[in-house]
């Protein structure tokens, strides 16, 4: 999705750039929050399936990871 | 008491890190188990919560695999010589955590006191596992989802869903 840099806010409502509202398709549902890097939109998902198999990886074992997070610092430092 | 993923469900729940980083990334051992369970539990209107701790756990991974992924080097020593290494992995970590909390998951205070420590010896669990079990039965939780083999000697006092089959035996 495009980003935008700046929006301005008139009379209490947010003026969003006509480019971005036309990025999304007709009665597409959005998400609007704002966190510290500013305004953030987004397309209305169901966050469950937006979640599942979002990072492709490598077969890995996460158990493993996990159990072995400080050995595995330790031995990075040292 | 340890139980299937495919079992009945509580009415509440307590996830566990493992759970939830296997359903995301691909690679998991049990990624897709561990997908299907999380669509069970929305589908189910399951009361899902989780420590502080695991946000933790969950960045960690996915920074850690994304920088070794894309640098051949291990998280800390590629951070120490640029900390900018960790970026890379920021647009998965803030859509996860965006996630997590749109599906409504609760995210607990880990409240350090005498269980948690108590847990170590009487569960033998490390001290991050006991801390999750501490937080969970302070909230009062019966019920926790992992992988994590460890916490089957907690099965006496939550009862541990999984689709782990070393667990399941």
């Amino acid at each position: 999705m495009k980003k935008i840099e700046e929006v301005e806010i008139e009379e209490g409502y947010i003026k969003l750039p006509v480019e971005f509202i036309r990025g999304l398709k007709p009665k597409t549902k959005v998400i609007v929050r704002i966190d510290r890097f500013g305004l953030v939109i987004k397309p209305k998902t169901d966050p469950v399936e937006d979640l599942i198999g979002c990072v492709k990886s490598a077969p890995m074992d996460i158990e493993k990871q996990l159990d072995e997070r400080a050995e595995e610092d330790d031995s990075e430092i040292y | 008491m340890i139980v299937r993923f495919t079992d009945k469900l509580p009415k509440a729940l307590y996830l566990d890190s493992s759970v939830i980083l296997n359903a995301t990334m691909t690679g998991g051992r049990f990624h897709a188990e561990c997908a299907s369970f999380l669509r069970r539990i929305r589908d189910e209107g399951v009361r899902c919560a989780t420590a502080s701790l695991s946000l933790d756990e969950i960045w960690y991974i996915l920074i850690k695999n994304k920088v070794k992924h894309l640098t051949g080097q291990f998280l800390v020593k590629s951070y120490k010589s640029n900390p900018n290494s960790i970026l890379s992995a920021r647009e998965d970590v803030e859509r996860i955590t965006f996630d997590l909390l749109m599906m409504g998951l609760e995210i607990l205070t880990v409240d350090l006191d005498a269980d948690a420590k108590d847990f170590l010896w009487d569960c033998k669990l490390l001290p991050r596992d006991s801390v999750h079990l501490a937080v969970a039965l302070k909230h009062r939780f019966k019920a926790i989802a992992t992988t994590n083999p460890d916490f089957m000697s907690t099965s006496d006092l939550v009862d541990v869903y999984t689709c782990n089959p070393k667990m399941l035996r």
